[in-house]
């Protein structure tokens, strides 16, 4: 056996050590990272979609907070939902960076309106103030303004993330990811058939008969109509229907698969204990002496059914339940 | 007693170009598998790009082929976008218009990349020069 400075004895050793500390370990630390962030990132983005899509779907519908001319209190729950369902959704995501989530996971939620929208409607409500036969239909109008436009919810969610061996290797540190999610509010369960309101019980029924089915185009053109009309008299005010119009043919002349009966639309709101965004035809008189003339007003009214009798359906206001009336669709 | 001085060189001389052949061959599966990686986490990303409206036009505004390709090609390294990336976007059912509804699929294919091109040419096809990646939406 050879001892002392020519001894070979560890040299494999020493040598492996080097290959190991120097060549593989940062390799793997490196892909694995790679990886772990890649996982980390698609779940950060699904729970940020999570969060929007909740936060949209809540938002009331006589809120226009998200409308700058015509700003009323904020309420905070679609915000707060948005943020605790995406949290949420974080929580229980088995995604494989999950483990290796370090730091503080933070979420914003804020309001998003169409600015080119709200830019539309001031112009619009401007140029309509200055007619004063209209001044009346404009107060009765607001009722409809929050559903002319799709008020929406923004998420931030970030986070920071650590490979499994970014700790081994120097100079690595961890990566901080950051998500967003844009969603707006839509409605879901709508009938645009008329509904009467009794002027003594206060209660609005519906007929659900067969001829009164077969009005929803005449009251989608009548949409239309409406938007062209002032569009015509007031210029500016063109497009302002057609967000509305938009998500009415998207629930009943959808472009892909069949349109939901309006027997179906309330047998699900009445499963699910939620409300019908239905379209009240009311008339509206402009107190003008020298009018004396009625118009017909569109109102938008989430009701819920109280009872029903063959084709007569009995509905109660329900504006509590409201929010189940609504779905959300993400934007960019 | 024969002297064993000079034994680790003469085996280290053997074994090293082996151990480096073996870390190379490493070092380009893992790069591999990271490209590949990368390629799905840009498909999944333009699918959803591919599947949302802008705000302004709901039913008309989802993005078009070109901004679906520079969308991955954002998300796509440096070095892989130096070879050729293919963007197709695919819809069913099939139509000429993009509507809401429509399952979206988006594929993307890396050709050309330098150092695949080159390990192919000296592997033959075990590994394929050409990655591709598929990943689907539904149009909001």
């Amino acid at each position: 056996m050879i001892r002392g400075r020519e001894s070979e004895q560890g040299a494999i050793a020493i040598l492996l050590s080097v290959v190991v500390l120097f060549v593989l370990l940062p390799l793997s630390a490196a892909g694995l990272s790679a990886y772990v962030r890649s996982g980390t990132a698609a779940e950060l983005q699904r729970s940020a979609d999570t969060g929007a899509l909740a936060g949209a779907r809540i938002i009331p519908l006589g809120n226009t907070s998200a409308l700058p001319p015509l700003t009323g209190p904020l309420p905070s729950a679609p915000l707060d939902v948005a943020c605790t369902r995406a949290l949420a959704a974080l929580d229980s995501d088995d995604a494989i960076g999950d483990g290796y989530a370090s730091g503080t996971v933070s979420c914003e939620a804020s309001w998003i309106y169409d600015p080119s929208f709200v830019s539309n409607l001031g112009s619009c409500m401007t140029s309509l103030t200055g007619l004063t036969l209209l001044n009346p239909s404009i107060e009765l109008a607001r009722d409809l303004l929050p559903a002319l436009h799709h008020p929406g919810v923004q998420v931030e969610l970030s986070r920071t993330s650590e490979g499994p061996l970014d700790t081994l290797v120097p100079g690595s540190a961890p990566s901080a990811e950051t998500k967003q999610a844009r969603a707006i509010r839509r409605f879901k369960n709508a009938i645009n058939v008329p509904v009467l309101r009794n002027a003594f019980t206060g209660q609005m029924t519906l007929d659900l008969n067969a001829n009164l089915e077969a009005s929803r185009t005449t009251l989608l053109s009548a949409i239309n109509q409406v938007g062209s009309v002032l569009s015509g008299i007031v210029p500016v005010c063109s497009g302002m229907w057609s967000a509305l119009a938009d998500d009415i043919a998207d629930l009943y002349q959808p472009s892909t698969g069949n349109a939901p009966t309006v027997d179906e639309v309330i047998a699900d709101a009445r499963s699910q204990g939620t409300a019908v965004m239905a379209f009240v035809m009311q008339t509206g008189t402009i107190p003008c002496l020298t009018c004396g003339l009625s118009i017909p007003v569109l109102e938008f009214v989430p009701l819920c059914v109280a009872s029903q009798s063959g084709s007569i359906v009995t509905f109660t206001s329900c504006v509590a339940q409201a929010e189940g009336a609504f779905r959300a669709s993400l934007i960019r | 007693m024969r002297r064993e001085v000079g034994a680790v060189a003469l085996e280290t001389a053997l074994v090293l170009p082996l151990t480096l052949l073996l870390i190379a061959g490493l070092m380009l599966a893992g790069f591999y598998v990271l490209v590949g990686s990368a390629t799905e986490d840009a498909a999944r990303d333009a699918a959803r790009f591919a599947s949302i409206p802008e705000q302004a036009s709901l039913h008309s505004g989802y993005p078009s082929l070109v901004e679906v390709t520079d969308r991955v090609e954002d998300r796509l390294p440096s070095f892989v976008t130096a070879g050729s990336v293919d963007v197709q976007i695919s819809q069913l059912p099939a139509g000429a218009m993009a509507l809401p509804g429509q399952v979206v699929t988006v594929t993307v294919t890396l050709s050309d990349v330098p150092l695949f091109e080159a390990l192919e040419s000296m592997l033959g096809s075990v590994i394929p020069s050409d990655i591709e990646r598929s990943a689907t939406g539904r149009r909001e």
